[in-house]
């Protein structure tokens, strides 16, 4: 997604600088949401204020609403059929495996250190076995990060 | 009324769902589940067409859901639902993102989620791998362990993650394959 938005921000528009693109995207991840949505809502709030950030948030997500409604009506109204249910079957196995290689990917990130091994393993435990609602995890990590990283930053000073 | 319970609940999607790739998946699903808007068979046909259609997976997921709870206007909701702390929480930081951008806290604090939320992730994977490649309740039933396994799912599942992580393969071609070996397989 990011060199298809820096071709046409940066070098189609000059809308804003590669360095700019890139750290509104960096920003992006870090913020929640979706990370291609901050992003565009960046550019656009940047470059004309709210009605830019909507402008290009709107744009971002046209596509996905025009063929997703379109698919969703098809394989909703044929749910039933015969063919279509075996498809789907088939399909079943290929979407696990589609997305543990995202996991895989998203692994080699976050899981750079012997401790990240550790949270990632309990953020398994904490939604496949206690079955913990999921804000409260994601939730509770923030909060017991910040309350770490204030007691460990002020004992450095 | 359903429009404003979507966008409501995709709202608190989006507020929550932070690490970017499928970070959306865990919350979508326990909330599609738990309103009974979903079953979890049916989280499988969403991931699908999201990975295979163009756009960020997260905004299709939800246009999806949307649209299979109440129409095409339930898609948009669930969208915008979705979108809209985005576009607020943006608009708030890029007055001193600068500052942000190296906030201590910030950057720490997402080291520490990063993995948390993969191992989340993990486990909603590992619960629909536990749906759609195994038939536990005819091993119940027979007690015969060979019963437990659906060899073509399975089958299908091994190959397709060789063939995307290993070679690149676009998901689009190896979720058509996948179809058409399910139709004249199963």
């Amino acid at each position: 997604m990011l060199p298809m938005i820096q071709r046409e921000i940066t070098e189609k528009h000059g809308w804003a600088t590669e360095e700019e693109v890139l750290d509104y995207y960096s920003i992006g991840q870090t913020t929640p949401g979706i990370i291609a949505i901050n992003t565009a809502t960046f550019i656009g709030y940047k470059k004309s204020g709210i009605a830019g950030a909507l402008a290009a948030t709107l744009g971002m997500v046209s596509p996905s609403l025009i063929i997703i409604t379109a698919l969703s009506s098809l394989i909703i109204a044929y749910r039933d059929n015969e063919y279509v249910t075996k498809a789907l079957k088939g399909i079943q196995g290929a979407v696990v495996a589609l997305v543990a290689v995202s996991i895989v990917k998203m692994g080699k990130k976050a899981f750079t250190a012997v401790s990240a091994y550790i949270l990632g393993i309990l953020g398994f435990l904490f939604l496949f076995v206690l079955k913990l609602p999921t804000y409260a995890i994601v939730l509770g990590t923030i909060i017991i990060s910040l309350a770490y990283l204030f007691i460990t930053t002020r004992g450095r000073r | 009324m359903i429009f404003l319970e979507l966008f409501i609940n995709f709202f608190f999607i989006g507020l929550i769902s932070i690490g970017g790739g499928l970070s959306t998946i865990p919350l979508m699903t326990e909330i599609l589940t738990s309103k009974g808007w979903m079953m979890q068979m049916e989280i499988l046909d969403m991931i699908a067409v999201s990975e295979m259609t163009p756009g960020p997976i997260g905004i299709n997921m939800a246009t999806y859901a949307g649209n299979k709870t109440a129409g095409i206007l339930g898609g948009v909701s669930a969208t915008m639902g979705l979108i809209a702390p985005s576009i607020i929480i943006i608009v708030i930081v890029a007055h001193f993102y600068t500052k942000y951008r190296n906030n201590v806290y910030v950057n720490e604090t997402m080291k520490i989620i990063r993995p948390v939320v993969t191992g989340m992730i993990a486990a909603v994977c590992a619960e629909l791998a536990v749906i759609s490649l195994f038939n536990i309740e005819l091993f119940r039933e027979t007690g015969l362990i060979l019963r437990l396994f659906n060899p073509i799912p399975i089958l299908i599942g091994v190959l397709v993650f060789i063939a995307n992580y290993k070679f690149k393969v676009h998901p689009v071609i190896l979720i058509v394959s996948s179809a058409v070996i399910g139709i004249i397989l199963l």
